[in-house]
């Protein structure tokens, strides 16, 4: 039986899917980093936060660096977000606004879910040490919050995937106060998702750790970049594990997909691992290293990359039959298109001039 | 009808979204207002060396980012949560027309809030220079965000010419648009000037509070100077439809506006006579006072907006409960059950018309209506018999000019009106149920 699904919008498309699919890649993958800073960060700058209160100096000076950054990565998670919700719902609009409205609840109470853990994050980022020490359960009630919002977008993001679901459970409950525990994928894919925000976070403190190398300050730099390596390193072997988990979950046909079935997917997947692998080695040998830094870096925003080729043929394998890309017609906004694309150069020129500015005239004045 | 309908128990889905959208265009007017504010305060702290004006700057930019870059920035994103669970339909239209005008606010957004940061982390580190010029570029892409989010809400009351040529251009610079433009950038200014008497009332040296008092009464009557003009333009710009409900043809409309004007001219006087004469007396709690006024002319003159629209969700193409004026007719025929993809009853039968007319008051009426809450039905119904429901609901339209057709056959009509009177428990006929009502 076919599943039930709205009808596609009659307004055409305003460009080709393929675009929208390169924009959702590029604006999806930048706001997983982000993401990633802003869970993994809280939850280190939480634990940071915790031994610092009980006397060790470098996770209070640790903690105190991570969360006066906080709130501007909680800014560019937002902002970054922003986009790749807005092209999903151009291609996958009628899965997508179904599925929220399912779970239309705890959908919407991300907004004040997520206002509060920033404005947590503000209230730290803006105390005094002593204060802060005073009030740490606000971050871990941030850190808290932002997973939650995370385990939701979880929730929408696997319903989505399965309008075959869609029609059974809205006649069996209408209130929108559901979420998805019926969704094998689910748990696995958010604890994928946390791990890997973990690992991202302390390549962070790595870079933390290795930025504060000055005169006299030698011994919190070489503890960060061991901390943070530690985080990275422990957070990629549990991720094998989780990473499994979340395969076996998967329906039979994408697993076996991914487990030889198709050559092209079961290569990007191993690809995936084993540049996490080679990134967490080089940073167990060198983790002072500059130059390890930047080579685990580039294998990491790889790793991401790949991954998320892996996630979008995993939907393609689940929805991709259903999502009437070739039905839909096309009415490409050409004038419009190009300021936008104009104005997406122009801004990332401003936005990087204002940063320059900032970092050379803050140095100055050091 | 095309999707599962969302339940908010005595709110309605509308009423969210009214309340996250009003406590958002609250906060992101000051956004844009603000951003002027902040670069002109400073510039003029820089020009006359005035080192408190600067550091009173230093100190609104501080509440400035707290409330608009946490809570404007967070509620923003609400609005698009909360139309995309109320107007799915609607909102994927809006998307398909749009993506680009969104996508391009994106990127002004996007430059907004990386300058906001900048410049209230850069205070200590940037040169003066510098640092007002990051100021500038914060206020040019808040206002370019407003300049081209305006665009799409005028497009919902006046979609003009893009109905018929179905042209971005055409739905973006639609009849409204400049003076809903030139509207908001009134209120943006006045209400900067709002938020900016609350900071400078809590300055603690008396002849600078009273001088920034003064400064900030200023902008009020500016963006005040402004809306008048801009107002009547726009009362001009919306279709005649709308301007009949604004003035009489809904009295809850007429009276919102009414009170929505009255307050204005409240808030003008009075920051006249107390802020503007007396400013070494003003105090925080009136300024506080001042912005909840504020919060209200806000809340009524925003819903008065949404209201004038009805029965649409986009004028003359989409109607509030997701149903498309082209549909109707279809559908009196072939039957809106049987289009209601997420309907648990697919027809009419015997011994389902209750629970048939409970799902098409589901999927026809509830969009706007609750049963005892917000724009309840009950009450607005009572002691109807069923007859004479089914007769209203077959002239909805023509009875009630803000409501849109009823969609479905005579049999579904009929159920609905037998679900209806259930409500009050079928109050008597006076003579025998009419067969035409079934």
């Amino acid at each position: 039986m076919n599943p039930t699904l709205p009808p596609i919008d009659p307004i055409p498309l305003p460009a080709p899917v393929w675009l929208f699919q390169v924009l959702s890649f590029v604006t999806l993958f930048l706001h997983i980093v982000a993401m990633n800073f802003l869970m993994g960060g809280g939850v280190i700058a939480a634990v940071s936060g915790l031994r610092g209160r009980s006397g060790v100096p470098h996770h209070r000076r640790l903690s105190d660096l991570l969360f006066r950054s906080l709130p501007i990565v909680n800014a560019a998670t937002i902002t970054l977000g922003v986009a790749p919700l807005l092209f999903l719902q151009v291609l996958y609009g009628r899965f997508f606004y179904t599925s929220s409205i399912l779970i239309a609840f705890p959908w919407i109470s991300i907004v004040a879910l997520l206002c509060l853990a920033y404005y947590g994050h503000y209230f730290m980022s803006m105390s005094e040490t002593v204060r802060r020490e005073k009030y740490l359960w606000i971050a871990w009630a941030a850190s808290v919050l932002v997973m939650i919002v995370g385990f939701i977008y979880s929730n929408n993001i696997t319903l989505m995937e399965s309008p075959e679901r869609f029609r059974d459970l809205y006649l069996a409950d209408r209130s929108g106060l559901r979420l998805n525990f019926g969704e094998p994928t689910l748990v696995p894919r958010f604890l994928h998702f946390f791990v890997a925000a973990l690992a991202v976070a302390g390549l962070g403190v790595v870079a933390f750790g290795q930025r504060a190398r000055r005169p006299g300050q030698e011994g919190f730099s070489s503890w960060a970049v061991r901390y943070g390596r530690n985080w990275f390193a422990g957070a990629t072997l549990v991720q094998l594990l989780v990473g499994f988990w979340f395969l076996l979950s998967q329906p039979a046909a994408i697993r076996d997909s991914f487990l030889g079935g198709n050559v092209v997917h079961t290569a990007h997947l191993f690809a995936a691992v084993f540049l996490a692998l080679v990134a967490a080695l080089l940073l167990m040998a060198k983790p002072e290293s500059g130059r390890v830094l930047l080579a685990s870096s580039g294998l990491l925003t790889a790793t991401i990359l790949v991954m998320l080729l892996v996630r979008s043929w995993t939907r393609e394998l689940r929805i991709g039959a259903l999502a009437g890309f070739g039905e839909m017609q096309v009415r490409t906004q050409g004038s419009v298109l190009a300021i936008f694309l104009l104005l997406f150069v122009a801004s990332l020129v401003t936005v990087a001039w204002m940063i320059r500015r900032y970092v050379r005239q803050g140095s100055g004045a050091a | 009808m095309d999707y599962p309908f969302w339940e908010v128990p005595l709110l309605g889905g509308g009423i969210v979204i009214a309340i996250i959208a009003i406590v958002h265009v609250f906060v992101s007017h000051f956004a844009v207002g603000g951003g002027l504010f902040l670069a002109l305060t400073e510039r003029k702290g820089l020009r006359d060396g005035d080192v408190e004006i600067l550091a009173y700057t230093r100190s609104h930019s501080r509440f400035f980012i707290l409330l608009t870059l946490v809570f404007g920035a967070v509620t923003g994103v609400g609005i698009w949560f909360a139309i995309g669970l109320a107007h799915p339909a609607g909102t994927s239209l809006l998307i398909h027309n749009f993506v680009w005008a969104w996508a391009i606010e994106w990127c002004f957004f996007f430059v907004e809030i990386a300058a906001a940061m900048i410049y209230y982390y850069g205070w200590n580190r940037l040169a003066p220079k510098t640092h007002l010029k990051i100021g500038w570029i914060y206020f040019v892409a808040a206002y370019m965000s407003l300049v081209v989010i305006n665009g799409i809400l005028a497009f919902m009351l006046t979609p003009g010419r893009w109905v018929e040529t179905g042209s971005f251009w055409h739905g973006f610079f639609n009849p409204s648009y400049l003076p809903s433009l030139f509207l908001r950038t009134g209120v943006a200014i006045s209400l900067t000037g709002l938020y900016a008497l609350l900071t400078s009332s809590m300055t603690r040296a008396e002849g600078l509070r009273a001088k920034l008092v003064r400064y900030s009464a200023k902008w009020v009557f500016a963006g005040f100077a402004l809306m008048p003009p801009a107002g009547l333009w726009y009362l001009f710009a919306v279709p005649e439809s709308a301007r009949h409900v604004a003035f009489g043809g809904a009295p809850a409309v007429s009276i919102f506006l009414l009170a929505s004007l009255l307050i204005s001219v409240f808030i003008l006087v009075f920051t006249w006579a107390i802020a503007y004469r007396m400013p070494a007396r003003f105090s925080p709690a009136l300024a506080a006072l001042f912005l909840v006024v504020g919060f209200s002319v806000t809340a009524t003159s925003e819903w008065v907006r949404e209201a004038v629209r009805k029965p649409f969700v986009v004028h003359g193409t989409l109607y509030s409960n997701n149903l498309r004026p082209a549909q109707i007719a279809e559908l009196s025929k072939t039957g809106f059950l049987k289009a209601a993809r997420w309907s648990a009853v697919t027809e009419v039968t015997s011994n389902n018309r209750k629970r048939a007319g409970e799902e098409i008051f589901r999927f026809q009426c509830a969009s706007c209506h609750t049963i005892d809450g917000y724009n309840a039905i009950r009450p607005l119904i009572r002691g109807w018999r069923e007859s004479f429901i089914s007769a209203q609901l077959r002239h909805l339209d023509e009875l009630k000019g803000f409501m849109p057709p009823f969609a479905g056959t005579m049999e579904e009509r009929g159920a609905l009106a037998h679900y209806l009177a259930g409500l009050w428990g079928f109050p008597p006929e006076s003579q025998p149920m009419q067969e035409a009502s079934r």
